[in-house]
């Protein structure tokens, strides 16, 4: 049962963090290897300005300054080589990230960092116990991805969001303003890394490898969640996140990213026809 | 400090690299398997030589077989590994050959942290056998594992160019350029793919694993980490992708580059500045070089420009004559 | 003349939708069959389940006296039924000479245990495949194209080099997948000449193509399918007079 609960909050920060991954991974159609490091400059951000200005106020401007990275580098960096295709798009996501890492070594230096705040003493509720601070993370998480929701389904906004994803050729036809949508988008992507960072970091420690160590989850969850609906995303996050911390019941802890990762091999292997590659094959031999 | 060594050092290391991302180019450049599995095939090569090595009695206790032997060993052990790895993964086409093989060297790098007893863990396996270390000063030692790396690459040169000159790399190219035409052509492409990515691990286990392990020392799981995998690649891209040398040229390179700032003496305050320069430096050349000169120092046009063939040796006289075109 | 490839009750559906139906067609060496039928007809569909692109299908399909059924592109492609594909790009990165190189190579261009083991004999073949590779671009005439890359071939040359590069290998059938497409009159003159010479090698031909003045000015034999069922078939002659088929696929309703 305790599993079960830490897995639950392990899968919705994934969940957090997989969401923005998947809204670029849908619209700019690449995966964002430099996402990761988006988690973790938030959390540095976010453990420096909470010491100086307390929680919210802290919190806050971290997650405004690294969205409007975000929105910058998206402009500067990945629109000029999109004619390039998406491997492209990648190997400069990945270019991104060594950036980031090199600059977050050089800003923060290599110790281990952490919040300033207390999860306070775990409650006993029957088989399980749980911290105020842990129920409090798993609540913001879950209003964070139901805010997500809402914004994808019920306003303007994420119409045209939903529209560049399912094809953005004709989104463009029919008036929705590509450009600026797409800005938007690198906002809300890089907020989510945002937050799940610092609420990663808010749960155990802040490092400079905080980045690498979480985005082969983060890839992990997105493709076996598939490229369709949010949804899909995050009931894998919360899949995957607890397996995860249900096989500590059976094997040693330190197997848990390893059985995350022939999760992922072994659905990818018995579904091999990814939605892309099905589509380029028939393609190339209609 | 003498510094002819440290560069001595820093070659041997910029060759190890240049010899992975001429493999690298056969995978990805000629047979476009975008591969982030390196830092995993390097690991099962280097781990299986230090344990085929290292004395039964050692802490981390191995085989004890002499160096040579330990290659071979190191070899064929890579190349199951590679083989059995890429008979699942060759058949997802990119992003998912890409993430699953990124998966694997996490794994393999996880389960050498976890099994201690096999690997030392993150102890590692210290007391490497280095071929001839017995007959030479320490001080000179570097300059003998340079020329051990130069013979060591010498090969790989050789393997890739015989690859780039043959009917097997022309299919490997087509069959990236085209997969079903290559298969209505009579091309096995998965099979084709399988061997090639066994090729390479065995090239890996065999050559690049045993210098970086006697560049290393001693082996931590922090050495394979995902960054060796990306520092291959960035010479990769610098060099020029499916060219024939761009590989070996851009690696030396950037490691060279990256490496020359260690000569910058600073307090230990400044160290992680310094720490940070090597990520920096291949980041913002991966971004530059894609977005100015993404087909990199040396192209694959230029690796096969054409010896045209005279056309004077044609035989007119086959039966398969297709008069009617003349017309 | 004799039937090289024939087609038995084959049938295929895609999640339930039949895209062929029953399907029953003969090929005969030294002669040009043609399928013709409007889009969706369920032609490239048939085009890829023979040339194993299309598996699992019901039915048989035989050639040369071997069951197609199960077997892969490849391995069908060794048999000699070796087919064009309607987007005519080639391998785009290679030279034209390249190009007509690997098909030549055929199934001997299999893993890099040849090129490093026996290099001598590797050279040999390439340099046979090289050979034939000239001698097929001087027949048809295209020479000064052998060291242009692919990608930067004019729409008319790829679609010639479509049926060239496949003709090196020196097939026993060749399936043509609309060859006639997006060629103006003076192309297609040449193209029927090719074909009609290829055919005269005593080379089985299928050619798939909507164009149906094209197909009854080429063929020797002509079948009509339509929503994935044949509605005719016989001489060009036969075709035209045929009353469904001008109301089907002419859409000649008041006729």
């Amino acid at each position: 049962m305790q599993s079960l609960v830490f897995g639950l909050i392990t899968g919705s920060l994934l969940a957090v963090a997989t969401a923005g991954f998947a809204l670029l991974r849908n619209t700019e159609r690449f995966l964002h290897i430099a996402h990761g490091q988006f988690m973790a400059l938030g959390a540095f951000l976010a453990v420096v300005l909470t010491a100086q200005w307390g929680l919210v106020p802290g919190v806050l401007v971290s997650v405004t300054v690294v969205a409007g990275a975000g929105v910058l580098c998206g402009a500067l960096l990945f629109d000029p080589v999109k004619p390039q295709g998406g491997n492209v798009l990648l190997f400069t996501s990945i270019g991104l990230a060594w950036v980031i890492y090199a600059l977050l070594i050089a800003v923060f230096g290599t110790e281990v960092r952490i919040f300033e705040v207390s999860l306070g003493q775990g409650w006993d509720l029957g088989p399980i116990s749980l911290a105020p601070g842990e129920l409090a993370i798993l609540a913001i998480a879950a209003l964070v991805i139901l805010g997500l929701w809402l914004l994808l389904n019920r306003t303007g906004l994420g119409r045209s969001i939903r529209a560049v994803a399912s094809n953005r050729e004709l989104a463009e036809v029919r008036g929705v303003p590509v450009v600026r949508v797409s800005r938007v988008i690198w906002a809300l992507s890089s907020a989510l890394a945002a937050v799940a960072g610092i609420l990663l970091g808010v749960l155990g420690t802040v490092t400079t490898e905080l980045g690498w160590s979480n985005i082969l989850l983060v890839l992990a969850a997105a493709v076996l969640g598939g490229t369709g609906n949010i949804l899909g995303v995050i009931a894998a996050s919360l899949v995957l996140g607890i397996v995860m911390d249900a096989s500590a019941l059976v094997i040693d802890t330190s197997y848990r990213p390893v059985v995350a990762f022939v999760i992922l091999i072994g659905v990818l292997v018995l579904r091999p026809e990814g939605l892309f590659s099905v589509a380029r094959r028939r393609e190339v031999a209609a | 400090m003498s510094t002819l060594p440290f560069w001595a050092t820093v070659l041997t290391f910029g060759l190890v690299i240049g010899m992975a991302a001429l493999l690298l180019n056969i995978e990805a450049g000629w047979g476009g398997m975008w591969d982030l599995g390196i830092a995993g095939q390097v690991a099962v090569g280097a781990y299986s030589y230090a344990l085929l090595t290292s004395p039964p009695d050692a802490v981390v206790p191995g085989l004890g077989l002499p160096f040579w032997a330990a290659m071979v060993g190191a070899g064929l052990i890579t190349m199951i590994v590679s083989a059995l790895i890429g008979w699942p993964t060759l058949r997802l086409r990119g992003e998912y050959f890409l993430i699953t093989t990124f998966a694997f060297a996490e794994i393999i790098r996880q389960l050498i942290v976890i099994q201690r007893g096999l690997t030392g863990g993150t102890f590692g396996v210290t007391g490497i056998d280095k071929p001839f270390a017995e007959y030479f000063l320490p001080s000179a030692y570097p300059f003998i594992l340079l020329g051990l790396a130069a013979a060591a690459t010498v090969l790989v040169l050789l393997v890739s160019q015989r690859v780039s000159n043959s009917t097997y790399g022309l299919t490997l190219r087509a069959a990236r350029d085209n997969e079903p035409l290559a298969r209505s052509m009579g091309t096995a492409v998965d099979r084709v793919r399988i061997a090639t990515y066994a090729l390479v691990g065995l090239m890996t286990g065999l050559l690049v694993a045993p210098v970086y392990v006697w560049f290393l020392g001693a082996l931590v799981p922090a050495s394979f980490t995902t960054h060796l995998t990306f520092l291959v690649w960035t010479g990769l891209v610098i060099g020029g992708l499916g060219s024939r040398l761009g590989g070996l040229i851009g690696a030396v390179v950037l490691t060279v580059a990256s490496e020359a700032v260690r000569l910058i003496s600073v307090d230990p305050e400044h160290a992680s500045r310094l720490a940070a320069f090597q990520p920096f430096l291949v980041g913002v050349l991966l971004i530059v070089l894609l977005r100015w000169r993404p087909e990199g120092l040396l192209s694959e046009r230029g690796a096969f420009r054409k010896r045209a063939k005279p056309l004077d040796r044609i035989r007119r006289d086959d039966p398969q004559t297709l008069e009617a075109v003349s017309a | 003349m004799s039937a090289v490839l024939e087609v038995r009750g084959v049938g295929k559906t895609f999640g339930g939708v039949t895209a062929l139906a029953d399907v029953d067609l003969t090929v005969s060496t030294a002669e040009i069959t043609a399928l013709v039928g409007p889009n969706g007809a369920g032609k490239t569909t048939l085009f890829n389940v023979i040339s194993g692109f299309g598996a699992p299908y019901t039915g048989e399909i035989v050639f040369d006296g071997v069951r197609l059924t199960g077997r892969k592109a490849h391995e069908i492609a060794r048999l000699g039924l070796v087919r064009t594909f309607q987007t005519p790009v080639g391998f785009p990165s290679l030279t034209v000479h390249d190009n007509l190189v690997v098909a030549a190579g055929g199934h001997g261009f299999d893993g890099p245990q040849d090129a490093l083991l026996r290099p001598r004999a590797d050279r040999r073949g390439l340099r046979a495949a090289a050979e034939r590779a000239d001698q097929l671009l001087g027949e048809a005439g295209i020479e000064h194209l052998a060291s242009a890359y692919m990608a930067g071939l004019s729409p008319g040359d790829l679609k010639l080099l479509e049926i060239v590069r496949q003709l090196a290998s020196r097939p026993r059938m060749l399936l043509l997948d609309e060859p006639a497409a997006a060629m103006d009159v003076n192309q297609i003159g040449t193209l029927s000449r090719l074909i009609r010479g290829i055919a005269a090698q005593d080379v089985g031909i299928l050619v798939i193509d909507h164009n149906l003045a094209f197909v009854l000015e080429l063929a020797d034999r002509v079948h009509v399918l339509d929503a994935g069922r044949l509605l005719a078939g016989g001489t060009p002659e036969e075709i035209s007079r045929n009353a469904d088929v001008r109301r089907v696929y002419l859409g000649e309703e008041a006729a």
